[in-house]
């Protein structure tokens, strides 16, 4: 029903520069999910949309329709905010059924949507409470419901499962899917959660202080990291950097560091010579990145990456094996019948398929676009 | 075990509850003596009221009795009957009434709007505007008295209820009061708000003024008692008789020669009771209000 179209839109609180020059052309029932750690804008770009913050400079379209100075109760936008913001004074019933009444609902009505929703949210026994007589989780569904229930096109949902317990958060991700699928909105999500991030979005908007890093589908902005931030953000446990040097021998790239000298195969340098345009001469420094699962545990003796066993973590499906290797740490995901134990010694050799190698400012190599 | 083994053990078990003993002993104390101090206090506080209130039931007569007597011997009741039935006294505590309920609902309707628009919304000028109605805070009242009595007589209000009730409004102790408590209601209440449909006006209405009531508790108390008992202005501005108030109806009862003293503590007695009454009401809402739930701790 709607598509949202951010242009070149900056926010400045006085010195601070909260969003910088984001663009960002959402479809109509998209599920975009914007994701990036503590105080990168992402509250702020999601209260710009909503009409809540002025912009400082860019244009808005909703619906390609300008909407800079349009007040936020007309641009058909619900947002579920961070914090809650319920009103303390009113019962989980008025919180719901607030907005139905400021648009003049029948008083039958709003009771009959509000229910509605409350059983969707499994809030309908709560529904003559105050706020300050639910638990954290509780609240968190009203301030959803008070969304959902006016079934806006657009919505807006900052964290809006951070406070629920494991068990009743999936299901909340799965009922959340589903309403997507029933109201046919445009969503537009922050999430912390890499798993909510990567399971729900339709793409991810990656953001780091106020600046779009990446966007894509979860699994291309996962496989195909732009630069090592967003390397290292997705993932968990996240992925493994090794800094070194990049040097040519017999004809071959070799990453040469104190951890390993690392002669990469021919179809791997034959991919670093198609897109090195010069960037990457004689000794250059870079780092390679090597996610957990990207490993394979080999004979200890001649391989070419060894560590010793630091800890190993059993985590159920999985064991996490730390190892330390010379001037280097690193962590792989082995299968729980993985049986090294702490002083070992073992042999890795990387995932060559998912092998990232970054340039010293942390661009990466095969996936930066200068042009994106 | 031998038996002094045992006997060192009891000793040490007996000294440890000793001294369990004495930490409690101690902490009584502590408390009793607290408890007594402001017994005390509360004595000398109340001491002045309950010696009003005994006066106002003895006989003129008998006020200066020698040694005095706590409880009045015989009851009288004639000085409330005589402030009922033979004073104004009644049109002066309705006078009293209009007056400082008209102010109290004025001001906090005012305050807390006013409150609100410094709080929460933008407009060029505002540093200014504010700091400009807190400078008025440093004039004092005696410096205004008579400029503001010649406004209201030249605006014709002098003996109406008008011309006692419109200045004491200009007051910006409140406005001060509200913005400060506005201020730190969290700022996505009004966003919430405003998304859901408000107009600013109903922000302030529906959402800010709700979870306000501590704030508007004390101001509520604070501006009607200060009006109940205020005395210079009325006595200015309302001097006819019917237009008078309990604080200067009462004293008008002062005889230049004789001032019968039971009859005035008989007014000043009842003059108490409302601010009794008011101070209960407004306190159900220094609990009632709370912040609690609304926002992720
Ligand atoms: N009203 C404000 N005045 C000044 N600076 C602000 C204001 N609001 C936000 N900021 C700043 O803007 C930046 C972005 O804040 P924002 O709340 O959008 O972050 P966020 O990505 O939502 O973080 P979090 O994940 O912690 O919620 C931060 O550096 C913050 O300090
Ligand atoms: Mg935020």
């Amino acid at each position: 029903m709607a598509n949202v179209e951010i242009l070149e839109v900056t926010k400045k609180y006085k010195e601070v520069t909260a969003v910088d020059n984001v663009s960002l052309n959402i479809e109509d029932q998209e599920f975009l999910v914007l994701l990036g750690p503590s105080g990168c804008g992402k509250s702020t770009l999601l209260k710009m949309i909503a009409g809540l913050e002025e912009i400082t400079r860019g244009e808005i379209y909703i619906n390609g329709k300008l909407v800079n100075y349009t007040p936020p109760k007309d641009r058909d936008v619900a947002m579920v905010f961070q914090n809650y913001a319920l009103y303390p004074h009113m019962t989980v019933k008025d919180n719901i059924g607030f907005s139905l009444k400021m648009g003049r609902v029948h008083k039958g009505e709003i009771g009959k949507q509000v229910e509605d929703v409350a059983k969707i949210l499994q809030l309908d026994t709560f529904l003559e409470r105050r706020p300050e007589q639910l638990s954290g989780g509780q609240r968190q569904r009203v301030a959803l419901g008070r969304a959902i229930v006016r079934k806006p096109a657009v919505f807006l949902m900052d964290e809006p499962l951070s406070n629920l317990d494991a068990k009743l958060r999936i299901q909340m991700r799965e009922e959340l899917l589903r309403l997507h699928d029933r109201l046919q909105a445009t969503i537009i999500y922050v999430t912390h959660d890499q798993i909510e991030a990567m399971t729900m979005g339709s793409r991810i908007v990656l953001l780091r202080d106020g600046v779009v890093q990446q966007i894509g589908p979860p699994q291309d902005v996962y496989d195909h990291p732009v630069n090592a931030f967003v390397a290292g953000f997705l993932g968990s446990p996240s992925i493994n950097f090794f800094e070194g040097q990049l040097v040519r021998r017999d004809g071959t790239w070799v990453f040469a560091s104190p951890a390993m000298q690392l002669a990469f195969p021919a179809e791997v340098g034959a991919k670093v010579d198609a897109v090195n345009h010069g960037r990457l001469g004689e000794s250059t420094p870079v780092s390679i990145g090597v996610r957990p699962e990207n490993f394979q545990v080999v004979d200890g003796q001649n391989a070419r990456m060894k560590g010793e066993i630091s800890l190993v973590e059993f985590v159920g499906s999985d064991k996490y094996v730390y190892l330390d290797m010379p001037s280097a740490h690193c962590l792989i995901r082995t299968s729980p019948w993985f049986h090294g134990k702490k002083g070992d010694t073992i042999g890795l050799e990387p995932d060559w398929e998912h092998f990232q190698l970054f340039d010293a400012e942390g661009r990466s190599v095969f996936w930066w676009n200068p042009e994106a | 075990m031998s038996s002094t083994e045992v006997e060192v053990r009891a000793t040490a078990a007996e000294a440890k509850r000793a001294a369990e003993r004495g930490a409690k002993s101690r902490k009584i104390a502590g408390i009793s003596v607290s408890y007594l101090i402001l017994i005390i206090g509360c004595c000398i506080a109340i001491f002045p009221f309950l010696y009003i209130v005994s006066l106002s039931f003895k006989e003129s007569t008998s006020l200066v009795s020698y040694p005095p007597k706590w409880i009045p011997d015989p009851f009288y009741f004639g000085n409330y009957t005589f402030l009922l039935g033979e004073t104004s006294y009644i049109r002066w505590a309705f006078n009293t009434f209009a007056f400082a309920g008209s102010v109290t609902a004025l001001k906090i309707f005012f305050d807390s709007i006013a409150g609100y628009t410094f709080a929460k919304m933008d407009f060029p000028g505002k540093e200014i505007l504010f700091t400009f109605v807190l400078a008025t805070l440093m004039i004092p009242f005696a410096a205004t008295l008579i400029p503001a009595f010649l406004i209201v007589k030249n605006l014709g209000m002098v003996n109406t209820y008008w011309g006692l009730i419109l200045p004491p409004l200009a007051s910006p102790i409140g406005i001060f009061m509200m913005r400060q408590f506005i201020e730190s209601l969290p700022k996505d209440l009004e966003n919430a708000a405003r998304l859901d449909g408000c107009s600013e006006f109903y922000i302030y209405l529906r959402i800010i003024l709700p979870n306000c009531k501590p704030a508007l508790a004390v101001l509520g108390i604070f501006v009607f008692m200060t009006q109940w008992t205020n005395f210079i202005w009325p006595l200015v501005v309302a001097k006819a008789d019917e237009m008078r108030v309990l604080t200067v109806g009462l004293a008008s009862l002062k005889g230049q020669w004789v001032t019968n003293w039971g009859v005035i503590a008989a007014g000043s007695v009842m003059l108490m009771i409302p601010i009794a009454i008011v101070f209960i009401f407004f306190q159900r809402w220094f609990i009632a209000g709370s912040m609690a739930g609304a926002l992720k701790e």
